[in-house]
């Protein structure tokens, strides 16, 4: 019963939604070009699923390859920051300079830089997943009880030690709250980067598709990349649930995923 | 109720009135959204304004500029605008899709595409496209692929790198790409400055219009509801317009022209000598063989055919739109 509630309502929610939007359409007769019923989307989506798939594989690997960068780099730096005050007084500002340059204005910069490939693509995921990532890394081990450093400390523990065995294992959490929302934002980053210069990827099928027009594909396009999305949220969600089942937010049932 | 309404009724009817006697200093106010930052055939429109044309017909013409020709369709389409100034293709491509839109007054009657290489290493013929790639903003990839079609050259050996339209000519200049697709009239002229000014390499124009495809250009266009509903406004706008035309077709007016719409449009000053040579090729091209003889801003059938022909060949329509669609020359002066 609990189960059927759980995913009966978020998908009543979706099938409501859909419809509401089919009625929009037929009876304010919206033209494709603004806004295509769900039908003709879904049309369309089959009929050029081999075109939706070869750009949505290539946005997929920059997003993955971006976000993988982001956790490989962004991680030790956190551990560092927190080892270490000078490391933190260092690396702080650049930082937070990082994040505040729109990622839109480097764009253009990046593909003059590193030309038409994947590599401006993934440099731009890289640089929105990044942030996030050390931050709530930072705060996380950063966030351990001091009592129980002490205790670890006062029974010989290293400093090397405590970061292994006290202050990783109660960061995951946190850590994992900033690998969800970095996630996100690596698609919306892989197609920052198609949009300044592509010849493939769903941000490329964008741009072509608004170009001539052809609503019916811009909104195929779109629902891809929200699956995408998702998909990569619950993913990263499922890995979290497996590795931390010890953490309040996973042991409450029925807890909304994002609350974690 | 009775008196309220037959005061409705007295106050409609004075506003009618008012509307048809209108006093001069009544200004209508009429916002005209052009296509991009400052080229050169946006000149007459600045002029108009500056020498008092617009106000003479009782127009108050709030020049604005725009994001590319797609942007301005699709506000003529949502009625954000009175009048729009943009690529006529987009326009016809918008029509095609359902969009209320009509084409009152041709200004650049030969949309100069070309394909733009650096003079060192140019490309002159189809052929050399070849193994070369080309940057294209998204909403030329379809004068692309068209080029390319017509031509017979395979789509898979040519690499279009879609480009967003700010990162197109940098991606170029830095040799990121071999070539890139534009119209002729507008930034690409920037780059001969350049070139003549000693900043940037030489580039070689590889014209649509010797291989044989000259499609319609930019030009004046409104929503259908604007045109049933202001009719007169747009005649006097077009008048106007057309009269600028004229004033500035001439050579010895280039170069208060300039000075006008530079001044108006608040352009930066390194962009002077590029918008005077954007004017100077456009001026051949106000014109086609079909509308020799006939006033500026008057449209030919067999040129919107074409247009309409090549929407169709490169797919982006499945049948030709018919041409009263399209446009009419209703508003354009007789003499």
């Amino acid at each position: 019963m609990r189960v059927a509630v759980r995913y009966l309502i978020p998908l009543v929610a979706i099938v409501v939604a859909i419809a509401l939007w089919a009625a929009l359409v037929h009876v304010f007769a919206i033209p494709d070009y603004l806004l295509p019923a769900p039908q003709v989307v879904a049309a369309r989506m089959i009929k050029d699923w081999p075109v939706l798939w070869k750009h949505g594989v290539y946005t997929l690997f920059s997003v993955l390859t971006g976000f993988a960068a982001g956790i490989a780099i962004g991680v030790p730096i956190a551990f560092a920051i927190v080892l270490s005050r000078s490391m933190e007084r260092l690396m702080m500002p650049f930082l937070v300079m990082s994040q505040t340059i729109p990622k839109v204005a480097i764009a253009p910069i990046l593909v003059v830089w590193l030309g038409f490939g994947i590599l401006p693509k993934i440099a731009i995921v890289f640089l929105i997943c990044f942030f996030p990532i050390v931050v709530s890394t930072v705060v996380g081990l950063k966030s351990v009880e001091t009592d129980m450093i002490d205790l670890v400390r006062a029974m010989g523990g290293s400093t090397a030690k405590i970061m292994l065995r006290v202050r990783a294992p109660s960061a995951l959490p946190q850590m994992f709250a900033g690998f969800k929302i970095a996630v996100c934002l690596a698609v919306v980053g892989a197609i920052v980067g198609e949009f300044v210069g592509s010849d493939r990827g769903l941000g490329y099928l964008l741009l072509t598709s608004t170009g001539t027009l052809d609503g019916p594909l811009v909104w195929a396009a779109l629902i891809v990349l929200i699956a995408m999305g998702v998909t990569l949220f619950a993913i990263v969600s499922l890995i979290e649930r497996l590795a931390i089942p010890w953490h309040v937010s996973m042991r409450l049932e029925d807890v909304a995923a994002f609350q974690s | 109720m009775i008196t309220l309404s037959r005061r409705a009724l007295l106050a409609s009817a004075a506003g009618l009135g008012a509307l048809a006697v209108r006093p001069a200093d009544a200004a209508d106010t009429v916002s005209l959204r052009l296509d991009w930052t400052l080229s050169g055939y946006h000149l007459p429109f600045y002029w108009a304004k500056a020498k008092g044309y617009y106000a003479t017909e009782g127009l108050d013409v709030d020049i604005k500029e725009g994001a590319g020709s797609g942007k301005t369709v699709a506000l003529l389409a949502g009625r954000q605008e009175d009048i729009g100034l943009a690529d006529f293709m987009f326009m016809a491509h918008g029509v095609a899709k359902g969009m209320k839109l009509k084409a009152i007054m041709g200004e650049v009657q030969n949309g100069a595409w070309a394909i733009i290489s650096h003079a060192d290493a140019p490309i002159k013929k189809p052929e050399d496209l070849i193994g070369k790639s080309v940057a294209t903003t998204a909403d030329h990839k379809a004068m692309l692929d068209l080029f390319l079609v017509l031509n017979k050259i395979p789509a898979d050996k040519v690499t279009a790198q879609v480009t967003s339209p700010a990162t197109r000519n940098t991606v170029f200049v830095t040799g990121k790409v071999d070539s890139f697709i534009s119209v002729v009239i507008g930034s690409p002229l920037d780059l001969v400055v350049r070139a003549r000014q000693g900043k940037d390499k030489p580039v070689y124009f590889m014209q649509f219009a010797d291989f044989g495809i000259s499609p319609m250009g930019q030009g004046v266009f409104v929503n259908e509801q604007t045109l049933a509903a202001k009719p007169d406004m747009l005649r006097r706008f077009v008048r106007a317009s057309a009269h600028a035309v004229n004033d500035i077709a001439r050579p010895a007016s280039i170069d208060e022209a300039v000075d006008i719409a530079m001044r108006l449009s608040g352009a930066r000053d390194e962009r002077r000598d590029s918008v005077r040579l954007q004017w100077e090729e456009t001026i051949p091209r106000l014109r086609t063989a079909n509308t020799q003889g006939h006033p500026y801003g008057w449209m030919s059938d067999k040129d919107w055919a074409i247009a309409d022909d090549i929407l169709v060949k490169t797919g982006q329509i499945d049948k030709p739109i018919p041409l009263s669609e399209l446009y009419t020359n209703e508003f354009v002066p007789t003499s």
